[in-house]
């Protein structure tokens, strides 16, 4: 009962996270048509940077430097790559932004070396007690400010002309055009919430438990690529509800599968493929997204 | 009359809680040029859509050959003799005029991965009849001196008669052309009026069409169903449509329920 | 006979002497990029031809290896064998990765574009997994040694050289042979596919799904043939790349490889089986001839010494090419060949595609 407990405790704090970060990868896909596979190096570059700036100035201004670094590094490459590209075929496109990621990805790797680099979050390895439930104090925080970033982000979505020209812009950008939304503008918002997003999601996922910045970390942005698909890419609650289901299906994966004997060892590893593949068989569209209808 | 070829029975699709076709009928006699008319969205495109299995009916019935065609998956559509081009151009630009007909060929033939691959017999054979067919449908409609030229270099004239082409590719008994000549001037539209109906006589065809340019319909086909708002308004050979008031009035934006009236009053008198 | 012609002639003469020259540097690169030539030719037919986004396409090579270690290795404590004569298990090899590539068509047939890249990242971290977690595969955190090939009683490795004027052959003389061999048959039959009825059929299903139904073409079976197509050429890659690297370990067949894969067709040009083979040589050959001339050129530091080595310079270069190529070359190495092998027409003008899709709830 208690590892069930702290398995959902834990599970929809890290849940969170993913849907942060899900969030960030759905509105890139939505603004632009684009699956970015740069989120990692977004994500990455940020963290590193937040490393870096907190060693000097606290950890505040290394988390806001951290925030702007990679608001900035996606506005880069939305306005430098992908709109000054001959192609507008979206899977090329896809393609140069996994380009983009390798690049900055080695770059960056190949800065922090073997060494893992502390964040130096002032709470450290904090733990609370609630009742039964166990958790890094950390991870609550992050919870909070989860739900705080995504509330944030759902009142824009909803009551911003920027909202709107995100909700329309992907049926139609004629329309879009219509209403007077610079979609060059919705644009390179998109790509900066979408890069903040990553970043804020990371600097969770290197604090406690996890020791630090380390090149992997990197790969953890791959966790949005299913919490996004099985909602429905582009779907906005799509990614909240993925992302949550993510972090439960981990979660509990982790708690029981020293019990389930060695075929399940590190499965929470790839739950989330696993889990994505079981619903895009079942869903090809994913769970929330509107039956497409093809116009010719 | 004569059998129809095609018939549409009570067509009516709907999306989300628009009606886009409302009950829509009509039918279309072998050996015809049949065209659908009817001012901007009146559903002309949305009822070919959902002939050829595009859209979903939420009640009606299609019938080809007396054969229910609205239960047939829409890539099995055309293996009924039923071919069509679109309203945009669908083309790959990479491919060349001749690989383009060849598409048309596609449902006639089987070759397979391994056979192309090892370019076995069959497969070859396939390709020099695919090749005979490509020929004589590239040159009736000018397009023979273009076959090795990537359908995207073409102008807009051409890649339409490529489209054109790879329909009758198909060797089809009825070819759906949507808007065939939208977007050339009158001297290319008559010229290719004229290549459409030869097309007829040549592989008797039956024609269905939608298209906006009225000289050409009067007087290219031989019957005329109008639609407004989805629904059938006439129906009737063309010379007697051009002079339904209640036609006319849709084109001048009237509601066809009061004119309709006034139809009536003519009728009678006349 | 033309131009095009002749050059490609006097290329295959080229390949087929080169090996009384090389040495083993050169040998094993080269018998390594025409097994990454044919991995790539399979993986333009499926993202170039086909418009279907793969990432999986070092699992079905992955296959191909570890199902020849697997068959033709005799059981240890360690990891599992069947002692199969080598021939045998290399189609074997061939064959487990087309019918996992025959399993999962269907996801290829289902899921579109987009949604298939990122269900294929997940076949490569399940794949990671199972090879990390089952030992009797990959050998454990020992890894795998390759047994030799050996055709018809005729041995491809090193233990029976042939003597040609006193010039021995070994297993990287053999094996560059053997990879032109099936580079060529790779070739051939991809170019056929592409020209021929499947080939532009896909092309068409690219552009449009509806147009393409429209002229009775399945469009779902289709994706699955070309994702079946792309694992049968990876898993004759993987048997290659086995046997010139002579022992394997899971790493090898990640995350990493499949971009590979990617960046190589995009270089060499989507959807042309030319480029994709000049692109697998480039990507192939950058990060180990830059390595082996490391310490002559400046730029390079040792790798180790958190400077600017040969791997990450490499990697570099060649994001640097990938995204040239996609911004502005469109064509990449494919047109460049082009232009050698004589005058040409213009290619397809780049044009957005129209917008297709529309909400009905």
């Amino acid at each position: 009962m208690d590892s069930l407990l702290n398995a959902l405790a834990s599970g929809l704090s890290l849940g969170a996270l993913y849907a942060v970060m899900a969030l960030g990868f759905v509105v890139i896909y939505r603004a632009t048509g684009v699956l970015n596979f740069a989120h990692g190096a977004f994500l990455l570059v940020g963290v590193y940077v937040a490393s870096v700036v907190s060693e000097s100035h606290g950890y505040l201004v290394g988390v806001v430097a951290g925030l702007l670094t990679g608001a900035l590094v996606a506005v880069v490459a939305e306005t430098v790559f992908l709109r000054n590209s001959r192609t507008h075929d979206h899977v090329t496109l896809t393609i140069l932004t996994l380009g983009l990621n390798l690049l900055v990805v080695t770059e960056v790797s190949r800065r922090i070396g073997t060494e893992t680099l502390p964040l130096r979050d002032p709470i450290g390895n904090d733990v609370v007690e609630i009742g039964a439930i166990t958790m890094p104090t950390v991870r609550l925080i992050a919870l909070v400010v989860a739900v705080l970033a995504i509330t944030v982000f759902l009142l824009l979505f909803r009551f911003t002309s920027w909202g709107l020209a995100m909700r329309v812009s992907n049926q139609d950008g004629e329309v879009a055009a219509l209403m007077g939304v610079r979609l060059s503008v919705v644009s390179w918002t998109s790509w900066a919430i979408g890069g903040a997003l990553a970043v804020l999601s990371g600097l969770f996922l290197a604090s406690f438990p996890t020791p630090g910045v380390t090149p992997a970390l990197a790969d953890t942005a791959f966790r949005a690529f299913p919490a996004a698909v099985i909602g429905g890419l582009g779907s906005v609650g799509g990614a909240l509800v993925g992302g949550v289901m993510l972090g439960m299906v981990e979660a509990f994966a982790a708690t029981y599968e020293g019990s389930l004997g060695g075929w399940a060892h590190n499965l929470s590893g790839i739950s989330a493929w696993v889990l994505l593949l079981v619903v895009l068989l079942l869903r090809p569209q994913g769970l929330f997204s509107a039956k497409q209808v093809q116009r010719v | 009359m004569v059998e129809p070829i095609l018939q549409a029975e009570g067509l009516t699709v709907r999306f989300g809680g628009v009606v886009a076709l409302d009950d829509v009928s009509f039918a279309v006699a072998p050996g015809s040029i049949h065209a659908v008319i009817g001012p901007n969205g009146a559903g002309k495109s949305t009822c070919f859509n959902a002939m050829t299995g595009l859209y979903p009916l939420a009640a009606g019935t299609v019938r080809m050959s007396g054969e229910r065609l609205d239960r047939v998956p829409r890539h099995r559509i055309v293996r009924r003799g039923v071919a069509r081009t679109f309203q945009n151009l669908v083309l790959p630009d990479a491919l060349t005029v001749a690989d383009v007909l060849r598409l048309g060929r596609h449902h006639r033939t089987r070759a397979g991965l391994l056979a192309t691959a090892l370019a076995l017999p069959a497969a070859r054979r396939e390709r020099r009849t695919d090749d005979d067919v490509v020929r004589s449908v590239a040159e009736i409609l000018g397009l023979e001196g273009h076959l090795d030229d990537p359908v995207g270099v073409l102008p807009y004239g051409l890649r339409k008669k490529t489209e054109i082409a790879r329909a009758l590719c198909a060797e089809p008994e009825v070819l759906l052309l949507d808007e065939p000549v939208a977007g050339m001037n009158d001297a290319e539209s008559r010229a290719l009026g004229e290549r459409i109906r030869e097309c007829r006589e040549q592989f008797g065809l039956t024609v269905l069409l939608v298209e906006h340019d009225m000289e050409l319909v009067m007087s290219l086909s031989d019957h005329v169903t109008v639609l407004q708002s989805g629904r059938v308004i006439a129906d009737d050979r063309p010379e007697r449509i051009q002079q339904d008031p209640v036609v006319i009035a849709a084109y001048l934006g009237a509601d066809p329920a009061e004119v309709r009236d006034g139809r009536e009053e003519v009728v009678s008198r006349g | 006979m033309s131009r095009s012609r002749v050059l490609v002639g006097a290329l295959l003469v080229v390949l087929l002497i080169a090996p009384y020259y090389l040495d083993g540097f050169w040998l094993q690169l080269g018998a390594l990029a025409m097994a990454a030539g044919v991995a790539a030719i399979g993986l333009t037919l499926l993202v170039g031809v086909a418009g279907q986004i793969s990432l999986a396409h070092a699992v079905f090579v992955g296959i191909g290896a570890y199902g020849y270690i697997v068959l033709a290795s005799d059981s240890s404590d360690l990891a599992w064998g069947l002692g199969w004569p080598p021939a045998l298990a290399a189609l074997g090899g061939i064959g487990l990765a087309a019918l996992g590539g025959l399993v999962l068509s269907p996801l290829s047939g289902r899921v579109n574009g987009l949604y298939l890249a990122v269900v294929t990242i997940g076949l490569v971290f399940i794949w990671q997994h199972v090879l990390q977690e089952v030992g009797g595969i990959s050998g454990g955190y020992v890894g795998r040694s390759v047994p030799e090939l050996d055709v018809l009683g005729v041995n491809l490795g090193d233990t029976e050289p042939w003597v040609v004027a006193q010039v021995p052959f070994g297993a990287a003389e053999k094996l560059w042979w053997l990879g032109l061999l099936v580079l060529v048959v790779a070739y051939v039959t991809a170019r056929n596919v592409v020209r021929g009825r499947p080939g532009i059929a896909l092309a068409m299903v690219k552009e449009s799904e509806i147009g393409a139904s429209a002229l009775g073409i399945d469009v779902r079976r289709g994706r699955a043939a070309a994702f079946f197509l792309a694992a049968l050429y990876a898993g004759a890659a993987g048997v290659l790349v086995a046997l010139t690297t002579q022992f394997v370990t899971p790493q090898g067949f990640g995350f990493q490889l499949s971009t590979d894969y990617l960046v190589m067709i995009i270089i060499g040009g989507l959807g042309s089986v030319r480029g994709a083979v000049a692109g697998a040589v480039f990507v192939t050959a950058l990060p180990r001839v830059l390595g082996q001339y490391a310490d002559r050129l400046p730029f390079l530091s040792q790798v180790g010494e958190g400077g600017i080595d040969a791997n990450v310079m490499s990697v570099f270069i060649y994001c640097a090419l990938l995204i040239v190529v996609i911004m502005f070359a469109r064509g990449g190495l494919d047109r460049a060949l082009g232009l050698l092998a004589g005058p040409r027409r213009r290619p397809a003008p780049d044009r957005a595609p129209e917008p297709v899709l529309a909400e009905v709830a």
